[in-house]
């Protein structure tokens, strides 16, 4: 009763939200600031990914917030996932099959190197540091499915994710003392386009944040791995 | 134009599902469908009609560039990813504790604050 | 050099550094949390009366880059919150004792800090977003810190509540992007008012403007969205709920509603859409104080009192504002909107101080007594004068009695409501004001007078600590009640004049 009720009124809404909708242009944005980015990232920035000019160049703020939600997250769960006396052993997990721990031995530098080589060109290339940072941590995962007695190192894992983001904050401080005098200004020189050195101080955030959130995710999994028992 | 009305469809099926359903993992799903829908939404807002991916290479001709898509929206539905990503694990880690304590995912059952 | 980006990188530096070296030095979580808010408070306290600026992050100027905007109503909140976190740090030194893992819950509320100030000095929509993300996060976590089953399950309908919040606000931010192209508040408002001003708003504007005020609304706990507040507030350790009442509700909720409403979508055109959105505020204010008050008489626990007021007293707030708004759009004279907005902003004040205190003594009794529920307690005035004093001085002051701070902040709504011709909602806000006046005589009388007994019997006052943030704070309710014609036109007048002068907003930040 209180499910079909629930649902003729948000089919109502849906419905007036959607009319209200039409109102918008589709295929034809209105995009001075968008025309601006395409045409003149290539100087600005030097990077030859208009998205990652976007992400770390004109809007890197935003991206300092976005690794800050990812940071309070991953703490968030450590806090609450916390046991008071020490941490619970992983007996409930079931062994790994033949196919899985063989080709974990073969697969896991592959995946890191993958991971790797996509928050360092994420300049050029689709992808950056966010995904890369995905990629690391499923081959983590992966050593975590195929071995269950294995964990990784979680001060080291804690200690990379905290360096990686005081490099980020102190590029930003870097940006406001030296160059122009603003936070997260690109103060390196920007090389000559389509390099792996090219575009400043984009290629050196996006490592920082590969790292961050490879590290990061990897002790996420780690706090819910332990829980199954 | 109809592109917009099904994010909305979409955004309202996760809302239904937060609202109806007792269980809470799957009140956890329907979070999850309304951060797809808004991503999705997100995404078309910057679609041009024959548009390509904003990507410049050696090869790039000045034409080319008048095809690119708008790459602002891409930037914001990168974050809000991340985000959401950020939420879930959050929510997850909560749903974990609150079934250690009453054993169940029963929503009725865990609802003892009253007043 | 512009200090503006300094308020958000000095706590997100503490909060990334107090992990790291945790690890080694167990006192770095308390000791850099300290600090930093002490760099904050200071720094926020120095920039009252200094002329607004912008910082153009990157060297990218708006609308192509993001732009961090500190003007009078941002001075006004950074106070707020740099302060109220700053007594609220020291007050958790003693308090926190109890718990574990303390390196996480300082790393957190810097997080929260850092979250809040990045809120509160935003001039972009998708960048309030992100730190309005920050901030919420952080407190979901700290509402579950304890991992009671009480507290998870309030942390956890908190956050199902915050995130339907959130999901709408990002849609609303994706409308005025697909509208107007840009997602700068200035250069949007410039937009929208060249486009539609006088006339009827584009109905996909519209509808961002109802999801911005029920995504805001939200986290302010307004009615019919306050259903995560009664059980949040109490449920969090006691330095968590004072920073949650006193000031994440506001900065998150009623300062993103304010910058949001007047700014972007502007009041001062006179066209049938913002009059909708002026009633509506002034709808979900009068709900709000109708019923947080009613429910607050018939509660026994401590906190859950104090969290159903919070809820009436925010009403109180957005009444000011919503009656400010109304008068710009119905075309009525500016002095009577600057009255009501004046109104507003001062309880917003008055309101972070008095409430935070509440929290925090209600804090101090629980670690004496080990107990909130009011039925149990009596008599403290002779066990905890301090934190007896503290509490009466609160209670008068949220109550309305001259003359403390409380009482000329709800006059000069209820007289600007008055003068706007809404005469039916005045009567309601004086009724109201009255029945908050007779549930913390209830607390009065049932708390600290009476005779001695039951767990009050073997409790003592509570550590320096504790009791030093609760006696600045009492002092600041008293201070700004006498020394109104002081710090009113220092602080409080710039951030009128900021709400009401949309045109210098824009030349501010667009040049």
């Amino acid at each position: 009763m209180r499910a079909t009720v629930g649902l003729i009124l948000l089919a109502v809404i849906g419905v007036g939200v959607g009319i209200s909708l039409l109102a918008i242009p589709f295929g034809a944005p209105k995009t001075e600031i968008g025309d601006y980015y395409i045409e003149n990232a290539r100087e600005d920035t030097g990077a030859t990914n208009v998205v990652t000019s976007v992400v770390v160049g004109y809007r890197a703020f935003d991206t300092l917030g976005e690794v800050t939600v990812l940071f309070v997250a991953a703490l968030g769960l450590g806090a609450v996932l916390a046991t008071a006396g020490g941490k619970r052993g992983r007996s409930g997990v079931e062994p790994a099959s033949l196919i899985l721990s063989a080709g974990n031995i073969f697969l896991f530098p592959l995946i890191l190197l993958f991971g790797a080589y996509i928050f360092t060109h994420g300049h050029l290339t689709p992808g950056g540091g966010f995904q890369g940072g995905a990629v690391i941590a499923s081959a983590f995962l992966l050593v975590y499915l195929s071995s269950p007695g294995k964990r990784i190192n979680e001060s080291g894992a804690t200690l990379t994710e905290s360096v990686s983001g005081l490099v980020f904050v102190a590029i930003g401080l870097l940006g406001l003392t030296y160059g122009t005098h603003y936070f997260l200004a690109n103060f390196l020189p920007k090389g000559t386009l389509n390099t792996l050195f090219s575009a400043g101080i984009i290629p050196v955030i996006y490592c920082a944040i590969g790292l961050k959130v490879g590290s990061e995710l990897a002790g996420v999994v780690d706090n819910l791995m332990e829980e199954t028992e | 134009m109809t592109v917009y009305f099904m994010c909305a469809v979409l955004l309202m099926m996760g809302l239904y599902c937060l609202v109806a359903k007792k269980n809470i993992v799957k009140k956890i799903i329907g979070i999850v469908i309304m951060d797809y829908a808004v991503n999705l939404y997100l995404i078309t807002i910057g679609y041009k009609n024959n548009g390509v991916a904003p990507i410049i290479e050696k090869t790039t001709s000045p034409e080319l560039l008048e095809r690119f898509v708008d790459p602002l929206p891409q930037a914001l539905v990168l974050t809000s990813i991340v985000i959401g990503l950020g939420t879930l694990s959050l929510m997850v880690s909560m749903v974990i504790r609150l079934y250690e304590k009453h054993g169940t995912f029963d929503m009725s059952q865990i609802s003892k604050l009253r007043g | 050099m512009n200090p503006v980006p300094l308020y958000v990188a000095i706590p997100l530096g503490a909060a990334f550094l107090i992990p790291l070296l945790g690890m080694w030095w167990k006192k770095s979580g308390e000791t850099l949390a300290v600090l930093s808010t002490l760099v904050l408070a200071v720094m926020a306290i120095l920039a009252i009366g200094t002329p607004a600026m912008v910082h153009h992050m990157g060297g990218w100027t708006a609308p192509l880059g993001i732009a961090l905007v500190s003007d009078g109503l941002t001075v006004l909140l950074l106070i707020a919150v740099n302060v109220i976190a700053f007594l609220c740090i020291i007050f958790s030194l003693k308090y926190m004792k109890v718990y574990t893992g303390l390196t996480k819950y300082y790393s957190l509320f810097m997080l929260m800090v850092a979250g809040m100030n990045g809120v509160v000095v935003s001039g972009d929509l998708f960048n309030l977003f992100v730190f309005l993300e920050v901030a919420s996060i952080a407190s979901y976590a700290l509402v579950a810190f304890g991992v009671e089953a009480d507290e998870l399950e309030a942390g956890f309908k908190y956050m199902i509540l915050g995130s339907v919040a959130s999901v709408m606000i990002l849609f609303a931010v994706g409308t005025v992007y697909a509208v107007t192209g840009t997602l700068n508040m200035a250069d949007a408002s410039r937009e929208i008012a060249t486009r539609f001003g006088g006339a009827e708003m584009n109905p996909a504007l519209l509808l961002a403007a109802a999801f911005f005020l029920m995504g805001f609304g939200l986290k302010a706990a307004l009615v019919p969205f306050h259903a995560w507040l009664p059980d949040a507030h109490p449920s969090a350790p006691a330095p968590i709920s004072a920073m949650l009442s006193g000031v994440v509700i506001k900065s998150l909720g009623v300062y993103a509603m304010c910058r949001v409403m007047f700014h972007v979508f502007g009041f001062g055109t006179a066209s049938p859409s913002s009059a909708i959105i002026a009633n509506a505020m002034i709808g979900f204010s009068v709900l709000s104080i109708v019923v947080g008050g009613l429910l607050a008489i018939g509660q026994w626990d401590f906190k859950r009192l104090l969290a159903y007021s919070s809820i009436g007293q925010i009403g109180y707030v957005t009444l000011g504002i919503g009656v400010g708004a109304r008068v710009l759009a119905t075309g009525g004279t500016r002095s009577l909107a600057a009255l009501a907005i004046l109104g507003g902003l001062f309880h917003l004040i008055n309101h972070a101080a008095f409430k935070s205190l509440l929290f925090l003594s209600s804090g101090a009794i629980q670690q004496a007594t080990g107990t909130r529920d009011m039925k149990m307690l009596s008599g403290l005035r002779k066990r905890m004068p301090i934190t007896a004093a503290t509490t009466n001085l609160a209670a008068l002051s949220i109550s309305g009695v001259p003359p403390f701070s409380g009482f000329w902040s709800k006059l000069i709504i209820i007289v600007a409501t008055i003068r706007a011709g809404l005469m039916g909602v005045a009567v309601v806000a004086i009724a109201m004001a009255f029945v908050t006046l007779a549930y913390y005589v209830k607390v009065q009388r049932e708390i600290l007078f009476g005779p001695v007994r039951g767990p009050a019997e073997s409790a003592k006052e509570v550590s320096p600590l504790m009791y030093v943030p609760m006696i600045i704070l009492a002092i600041v309710c008293v201070g700004f009640g006498l020394l109104y014609p002081v710090l009113g036109s220092r602080i409080l007048e710039p951030a009128r004049d900021a709400l009401l002068n949309g045109a210098e907003y824009v030349k501010l930040v667009l040049g």
